[in-house]
Order: structure tokens, then C-alpha cells, then sequence
């Protein structure tokens, strides 16, 4: 990677640290707006006395503003996200699982939409305007527009209730116990709760990648190199994959990256359908519960994802196509 | 026995507005070793005629008519896996805008050996080297065998294309607008580069290109095309000497010479036909000075020298025809006077 | 419609930007009834404006009314005569809700929509017109707004806020205009680069007139494009926000029939209920999508591709 390369990812990298500073920090003001006592945050209406001043002095809720600041952003670089009202226990415990859970079926379902769609693009883009293309990009506009938590519950109407093929929700059934930690995910009962909202979801997230995939392969097979590969008798396959799929894909990569940072926004509504564990629940839920430091942690680690995410796309780009440092 | 034999070739185009006949009736032949050229104005079929010749026309074109003998072989007639074996190892060709002929996520050198194997039994070591010779002769060392295309300049893109081309030493080389949009300096280098190499290898070489200069310098013959018809081929000094189409006079004399001392350059009015209706008879009548009521009916192919032909019917006063078309007063529409 | 009869003088180049404008405008709908697939969309979006327009008219039932017959409360019918599209869990009438539906849906896509495309021009433009500093900052903030997740972003604001249409709409608007921003400072930057606005530079022509009678007629077809994409996701996403029960409380959305379908279980055999809100749903996106892909065609016909 050369010099010019490692510049713009510094920089790149740089401007992500800077979001996530300004995130945290518009965290920090809007949950001390609140209405009320501006200690409503991080203390649970129903804590005892002591613990409420031993809350007190580890957020310096006395202090001035200021240092409040400095301890809340010393607190996020350690991992000290605060007490759940909820459950009161620590955040950092009661999220780490969740986040399995959602990786598990988010970033599961996106790359799987990615490669099963670049090939459905691929492949309409070669079938251009014939009407396997446009019965084609019309399914996978109708897969887009129909919103997922709607084919969510149709799925759930159809394979749970009236075959009963599969389960309605949640990641176990009642009954099951796990052996180990990730014995629990590796087995088969998780693997039958996963079909639904795997399928549902990956079936959402094929749209993007198929279409753009099909745009920039049009557009790819029109380019010059392709007419001289085309001139220079090299065959189909070569031409159609080796060059075009190539070129094509580089734009589709970094959606890639970048859907599944909307996935992990979005995950909120999925996990809501199928009463999948994961973040997205646990933060509807702590929003409904007005449990602060959980909704406000949960936030935060989403955003953070989706700028993890962002940062990974503009990296992706650099990486795979060699113009793209040379021309930002 | 001709490398190249076109026959009564009529491409055509289908469009929302019907049928868009590009080439029409066109009759060519090259010999081995030839250049010839092609001139004529946008528009004109050139291009098309050159993709009907290397099968690259887009889907919505296809050819309607004639034979195209190459070699022995028909080239309408051949199928896709026969035309694999023709390209590039029989008749290769020469991109116009060398800016985005290579594949920018692959270096030079991967492309290059891409193509040589993709016609040879080399192993991938033999065809680098001979890439590599191949980039020292059109003046690219080869240590350029590494590099991405963007990181090579404009003229030597063209280079590497013109190396390319070359590299399978095919007997027919289909040179497209080579010159067109370099400045003069390197317009000279690159046609230089092509004629030290045709003169070679020997192959034939076709240049289709809108700038008789380029054609008047290097082609051994020369075609002009008109409104998808050809309407004058022959010897480069016969045609330009002693045109036979009013076209081809028109032509000549709207071009600047520095040895020259005519005073101003006489130009064509009016503007190419319509080629989804195009007009009955001849098809330059309309902007010909020399045009009468017989030319309604479509001119026949006349002989006019040793492998000299023109597609008029008053071929005969050719020489009289000349000395009219020099004159700027001539080519006054009579609607313009 | 000549400059005669306007009631207000204007100057030539006003008279000739108007023209620009018209001009743009009207190559869009000419070309558009060519396309099938653009009748067909403009077909459903107005049949759902007639819907909209007219749902006291055409809904044979008050959205809210409980019905009961004989002391017997008539939750989740099937379909018959006198309802449909049957009843809810809550005795009321499933096809009135859905035909009123079709207000809330549409208001919120077009007050987002034009809220996203104004608020989204201005800044893109500016942006991408004045470069520099302005620049800078302006896509600095962009690329935070790219980092902030949508729908929990939504929940943190209902949060704060509680919930009402207004809120939501809000809401939506504020996480959407990035789009927007991005592409119209995109283009601008690169026709601000092009001949006839450095000419006009060159004239002595001010910011504001070169923006507003040179770039902005050629940013048309493009914020075109993307209002209608704009529209058709926040169709979506007000139905996501209704479906997790934050929607507004005091209207019924297509959003919000679903939530109920959901939470009351009828899900294991309502098919009536849960079918027509996320049917017309799909079609009313999906004739988004295809008009803003008519567009995308018309302005750049050389094209001929669909981008999201």
C-alpha cells in the first residue's frame, strides 16, 4: 500500500473518530436536556440513597458541567457505560450478547444479499431490456418497496401459523438448553430460528447490490476495454466476469459496507418481528422502559457500528480499486 | 487472390425510427500488405463498416447483405467460436481513444499476456516476454509490464494499443481513428510508429479515419465513403489526383495545404443524408453541383482506372468536373446565391 | 402561455429562465407518457390520491367505529359484503382504515419529500457552488449525519419528544436531507466546472443569478430523481416508526393497522388484515420508484438504467 493510499485512510480514519467524538458528545447534551432533574439520566428513580451518591461522585453529577463531561467521555473509553434501570446490572454485560445476536443475523443476511445479489445483477445486466430483465428488476424493486417487517409477518403468517414449518420468533425455543455459550449458536434448534428472518432479510437487502451491480455492469460493458477484450477474442466468460464483474463490483463493495451499517440501524424493526435478542430490541425496548443508560449505550454502540461500517467502505474502495486514493 | 474481399456488404441498424441502413452495397478489396484507407465525413458508415468487417457490431446491428471473404472464409457466415480463432491472431485492431482501452483494475502486463494466451500456447513466462519485446519496440520500456493504465500517459496508452496489436503478428490490422484527437506532434509519432511497424510485419492494415492527410501520407489505396455508400476507391494518388465523385473533389479542396497557395478553402455546403430514409438515386445529388434530373436514379459503379472505381454517372467529364470544383463559386447553392 | 399575458413584467432573463425551467419540465412529462411502465406508476399514485382525496366518500364506515351486533363484538371477521376487507381485532372496519390510510401515507411522503428536497438543494448547492471552508464544514456535517442510525435516532426523539405526526415527520427530515445533499453538491460541483457558468462568471454575473438561472434549471432533473426516492422511503419508514408503535396516536396509518395486527396477535389468521396495508404500501413505493426512474430516463436517455 503505498504512500498516497495510507494518507487517505489516515485521514479517512481521522474523520470517523471525529463523528464518533461529536456522537458521543450530542449524547452527552441531549440525555442532560431532559426534562427534569439532570441527574434523570444515569439514576433510577427507585435507587437507594447510598447508591445514588456513589452514582453521584463516579459521574461527578455535583460538578460543574464540564468535568461531568470529562468523566462521561473517561466512562465511554473504559467501557463504563452505567447501570441498567431495568435490570441493574452493568450495560456492558447486558449488551455484549445482543450484539451476537444481531451480528449473527444482520451481518449474516447482508452478505449473503451481496453475493447472491452482484450475481442476480450480473445476470440481468447480460439479459439487458430482454424480458427475463424487466420481470426481473421488477421483483427485485417489489422486494425493496414491500417494507421487511411487513414480509416478516407475512412469512411468519405462512411458515409458522398455517405449514408450521418453522418457529415465530425468538432465537430458542422454550425448552432448549445450551450446552456451552456458542454451543447454544451452533445448534440446530438456532439454526431453525434463523431461517426466517435470515431469509426475509437477505431477500430485503438483495435489492441494492442486484441493482447497482446491474447499472455498472450496463454501463462497464460499454466502456472501451471491454470493446477491445470483445475485439481481442477473449471469450465470454473472461470478458463478462474477468473485466465487467470486476470493474462493476468495485461500487458494489463499498454498498456492502455501508448497508450493513443501515442493517444494524434498521435492525431495530426485524428484531422487533421475529423477537430476534439482539441490539436493535434491546433498544426499543430500554426506550420504552425509559431505562437511560441502556437506550443511550445502545445508540451509541449503533452508531459507532455504522460508522465502523462507513470507515470500512472507504477502505474496501481503496483497496480494490487502484484510482481511488488518486482521485479524492 | 485478395487478403480481403468485401462483396455488396449492406449493414444495418434497427432503430425506433426503422431500419437504419449504415452501409449500403459496399465492394472493396485488399490485398496482403496493403493500407488502405478509409475517409469520409460522421456519419458516413465508416465505423460501421469497420465493425461489420471485425464482427463487433451492437446488438441492435446486423448484416443484411453481401459476403465478406477473407482468407478463404466467409466472415458473415462464421460462427462465434470460429470468429475466436480469427481475432486478434488473424485481424487485430487498433482502438481510437486509447484513454480507457485497458482495463483499469489490471496491470498492463496481466492484459497483455491475457490476450496472448488467450491465442497461443505460451506459458504465461513466454508470453510475458514477448510483451515485453513487444512494449520496447513501439518505444515503452518494459518495466511498464507492472503498471496500472492510469498511471501511463495518454500517448503511451496508445502505444501500448498499438503494441497490442501487433503483438500476434496478424496479416490484417483495423486501425480506428488513430490520429484523431492528438495534437500534431504526437499524431506524427504514432502514424510513424504504425507504418515502421506494418512495413515489418507486412500485414495489411485498414485505417478508417475522417482526416485525408493522415490517409493521403500512409494509405497505398484509398476508399470514400458517402451516406453508408463507397463511392470512390482506388490507388491514394489516383484518387486525390484524378477523383472521379464530385465528392471526392469537394473533399480535396476543402482541405488546407501549407504548399498551396489558394487563398481561402472552399467547403461543402449542406449536410450528410438521412440514412432511415435515405434519399432515391444518389445520394449526394442533393448537395452536388453537378447534379441533374438522371441523377434521381442510383449511379452505377463505374470503372475509372486500373483498380480505380466511382460511383457516379458522369464519371466521363471527371477532369472537367475538377477544374469546376476548384472554384469557390461553384459549390453556391443556387437557394444560397 | 407567452410573457404577454403575464401580469408581471419581467426581464428578459428572468423570461428565459422561466422558459429553461418550463422547458425541463415539460420534456419530462412529454416523454413520460411514452413509457408504460410510467403510466402504469402514475396510475396507482393516483388512484391512491383519489383515495386520500376522497376517503369520507369512499370508506363506507368511520375508521374508529366499533361494531357490535347483538352485544356480540364483531372482531376479526373474514371478508363479506358489508366489510371487504373484514374486521380487526378491535371490531373495526378494515378497508375504511386502509382507504384513510392512504392520507396519512401520502401527506407524510410529500411533506417529507419537499421538506428533504429544499432543506437537501439548499445546502448541497451552496456547498457545492461555494467550495472551500463552506464546503468543508457543510459535508463534515453530512458525514455525521451518515454515522447516525435511522430508526434508533427516530426512538431517541420519541423518546424526548413523545410521539405525534408532526414529530415524526420532524424527525424523518432531519435524518433524510444528507441524501439529497450529497448528490445536488455532487452535480454542482461538476457543472459549476462547465463552460456557460464561467462565461457567465466571466460577464460579471452575480452568485445568486448564476445559481438560480444556470445551475439550478440543470440540477432539475436530478432533484427530480431523488425527491421521488425520497418520497417513496419516507413512505417506509413512517410505516417502520408506526409498525413499532411510535407512529402519531391520533391517525391510522398503514403503519400503525399493521402494529396492531402484530401485537394482538391476529397474525396466525387475519390474512385480510395484514395483506392490504402492506399491498398498498409496496405499490405506492414501487410507483416511486418507477417514476423516479422514468425521470432518470428521460434526462439521460442514453442511459436507460434504474439507480436507488
Amino acid at each position: 500500500m503505498n504512500q498516497e493510499r495510507l494518507r487517505y485512510l489516515l485521514k479517512r480514519a481521522g474523520l470517523s473518530l471525529f463523528s464518533l467524538w461529536v456522537v458521543a458528545t450530542a449524547l452527552f447534551f441531549a440525555f442532560r436536556l431532559l426534562p427534569g432533574n439532570p441527574t434523570t439520566s444515569v439514576i433510577a428513580p427507585q435507587m437507594s440513597a447510598s447508591a445514588r451518591a456513589e452514582l453521584a461522585s463516579q459521574y461527578g453529577l455535583n460538578e460543574p458541567l464540564s468535568v461531568q463531561y470529562l468523566l462521561y467521555m473517561k466512562n465511554l473509553l473504559t467501557g463504563n457505560l452505567g447501570v441498567s434501570f431495568q435490570f441493574n446490572q452493568p450495560v456492558s454485560s447486558l449488551i455484549v450478547p445482543k450484539l451476537i445476536n444481531t451480528l449473527a443475523l444482520t451481518a449474516t443476511a447482508v452478505i449473503l444479499a451481496y453475493i447472491i445479489g452482484s450475481f442476480v445483477g450480473a445476470y440481468l445486466a447480460s439479459r439487458r431490456d430482454s424480458s427475463v430483465d424487466i420481470y426481473g428488476t421488477a421483483l427485485v424493486l417489489t422486494m425493496y418497496a414491500a417494507p421487511v417487517f411487513w414480509t416478516g409477518l407475512l412469512a411468519i403468517m405462512v411458515f409458522s401459523f398455517r405449514l408450521d414449518w418453522l418457529p415465530s420468533g425468538g432465537i430458542h425455543s422454550v425448552t432448549f438448553v445450551a450446552d456451552s455459550f456458542w454451543g447454544g449458536y451452533l445448534s440446530v434448534d438456532f439454526l431453525e430460528h434463523l431461517v426466517l428472518p435470515l431469509i426475509v432479510t437477505t431477500l430485503y437487502f438483495l435489492s441494492v447490490p442486484a441493482l447497482t451491480m446491474r447499472n455498472n455492469m450496463i454501463d462497464t460493458l460499454d466502456e472501451d476495454f471491454i470493446q477491445l477484450s470483445r475485439a481481442a477474442g477473449l471469450s465470454d466468460f473472461s470478458i463478462l466476469y474477468r473485466h465487467a464483474a470486476r470493474n462493476a463490483l468495485l461500487p458494489v463493495l463499498h454498498y456492502a459496507a455501508v448497508s450493513l451499517g443501515f442493517a444494524f440501524g434498521g435492525s431495530v424493526v426485524i428484531e422487533t418481528v421475529f423477537s430476534w435478542p439482539g441490539l436493535g430490541q434491546m433498544m426499543f425496548n430500554a426506550t420504552l422502559a425509559q431505562d437511560f443508560p441502556l437506550a443511550q449505550s445502545t445508540f451509541f454502540l449503533l452508531a459507532a457500528l455504522i460508522i465502523f461500517m462507513n470507515f470500512l467502505a472507504d477502505a474496501l474502495s481503496v483497496y480494490v480499486d487502484p484510482r481511488t486514493s488518486a482521485t479524492e | 487472390m485478395s487478403l480481403l474481399e468485401l462483396r455488396d456488404v449492406s449493414t444495418e441498424y434497427t432503430t425506433d425510427d426503422g431500419p437504419l441502413r449504415a452501409v449500403d452495397s459496399v465492394d472493396l478489396e485488399l490485398e496482403a500488405g496493403e493500407i488502405l484507407g478509409i475517409v469520409g465525413e460522421s456519419g458516413c458508415g465508416k465505423t460501421t463498416l469497420m465493425k461489420t468487417v471485425l464482427n463487433l457490431l451492437p446488438t441492435n446491428g446486423s448484416v443484411v447483405g453481401g459476403e465478406i471473404e477473407f482468407d478463404g472464409r466467409d466472415l458473415t457466415r462464421l460462427s462465434k467460436s470460429e470468429w475466436q480463432s480469427v481475432r486478434w491472431a488473424e485481424i487485430s485492431y487498433i482502438i481510437q481513444n486509447a484513454m480507457n482501452a485497458l482495463d483499469p483494475v489490471y496491470t498492463v502486463g496481466t492484459q497483455f499476456v491475457e490476450i496472448i494466451r488467450a491465442h497461443t500456447d505460451d506459458s504465461k513466462a513466454t508470453a510475458r516476454t514477448r510483451a515485453g519485446d513487444m512494449l520496447e519496440k513501439v518505444g515503452i520500456g518494459r518495466a511498464r509490464l507492472n503498471d496500472y493504465p492510469h498511471e501511463l500517459s495518454g500517448g503511451q496508452r496508445q502505444r501500448v494499443v498499438v503494441a497490442l496489436a501487433l503483438a500476434l503478428e496478424p496479416p490484417l490490422i483495423v486501425a480506428d481513428e488513430p490520429t484523431t484527437g492528438l495534437d500534431v506532434v504526437t499524431q506524427e509519432e504514432i502514424l510513424t510508429l504504425i507504418q515502421d511497424m506494418q512495413s515489418e510485419l507486412g500485414s495489411a492494415m485498414i485505417i478508417i479515419t475522417h482526416d485525408i492527410s493522415v490517409v493521403a501520407e500512409v494509405a497505398d489505396r484509398t476508399g470514400v465513403m458517402y451516406g453508408g455508400e463507397l463511392v470512390e476507391v482506388g490507388d491514394t494518388v489516383d484518387v486525390f489526383k484524378n477523383s472521379a465523385h464530385p465528392y471526392t473533389m469537394g473533399l480535396t479542396n476543402a482541405f488546407p495545404s501549407l504548399a498551396d497557395d489558394t487563398a481561402r478553402l472552399v467547403s461543402i455546403p449542406g449536410t450528410p443524408p438521412d440514412l432511415v430514409t435515405p434519399p432515391e438515386g444518389c445520394r449526394f445529388a442533393e448537395r452536388c453541383p453537378f447534379a441533374t434530373a438522371e441523377c434521381a436514379e442510383d449511379p452505377p459503379v463505374e470503372r475509372v482506372g486500373d483498380r480505380h472505381t466511382a460511383r457516379c454517372h458522369y464519371t466521363d467529364q471527371a477532369a472537367t468536373f475538377r477544374e469546376e470544383s476548384a472554384r469557390e463559386d461553384t459549390w453556391i447553392r443556387e437557394s444560397d446565391r | 402561455m407567452s410573457s404577454d399575458t403575464l401580469p408581471i413584467e419581467l426581464s428578459q432573463t428572468r423570461r428565459a429562465t422561466l422558459r429553461r425551467y418550463r422547458r425541463v419540465a415539460s420534456d419530462v412529462f412529454a416523454a413520460f407518457r411514452a413509457q408504460r411502465s410510467a403510466v402504469l406508476a402514475a396510475g396507482v399514485l393516483g388512484f391512491f390520491v383519489f383515495l386520500g382525496v376522497f376517503a369520507p366518500l369512499i370508506a363506507p364506515y368511520d375508521p374508529n367505529r366499533e361494531f357490535v351486533i347483538a352485544g356480540q363484538a364483531q372482531r376479526l371477521l373474514e371478508p363479506s359484503l358489508k366489510h371487504p376487507f373484514g374486521t380487526t381485532a378491535l371490531s373495526r372496519d378494515v378497508f375504511s382504515q386502509w382507504v384513510y390510510g392512504s392520507r396519512v401515507s401520502l401527506i407524510i411522503g410529500l411533506v417529507s419529500g419537499l421538506a428533504v428536497t429544499a432543506i437537501g438543494t439548499t445546502v448541497g448547492v451552496v456547498a457545492g457552488y461555494y467550495k472551500g471552508n463552506v464546503d468543508l464544514v457543510l459535508m463534515r456535517i453530512v458525514d455525521i449525519m451518515y454515522g447516525v442510525p435511522a430508526t434508533p435516532f427516530i426512538l431517541l426523539l420519541v423518546l424526548f419528544f413523545g410521539t405525534s405526526l408532526t414529530n415524526i415527520v420532524l424527525a424523518m427530515v432531519f435524518f433524510l436531507w444528507r441524501t439529497m445533499a450529497r448528490v445536488v453538491r455532487s452535480e454542482t460541483l461538476s457543472l459549476a466546472e462547465r463552460p456557460f457558468v464561467k462565461a457567465a462568471r466571466a460577464t460579471g454575473a452575480s452568485d445568486v443569478r448564476i445559481i438560480t438561472v444556470h445551475i439550478l434549471p440543470n440540477l432539475l432533473p436530478l432533484i427530480m430523481i431523488e425527491t421521488t426516492i425520497i418520497i417513496a422511503f419516507s413512505i417506509t419508514l413512517e410505516a417502520g416508526i408506526s409498525f413499532l408503535g411510535l407512529g402519531a396516536t391520533d391517525v391510522t396509518s398503514w403503519g400503525t393497522m399493521l402494529e396492531l395486527t402484530f401485537s394482538s396477535g391476529a397474525i396466525r389468521s387475519a390474512w385480510w388484515w395484514v395483506l392490504p396495508p402492506g399491498i398498498s404500501i409496496t405499490l405506492l413505493v414501487l410507483a416511486f420508484f418507477y417514476l423516479s426512474r422514468v425521470v432518470e430516463q428521460i434526462s439521460s436517455p442514453d442511459t436507460g438504467r434504474f439507480e436507488l
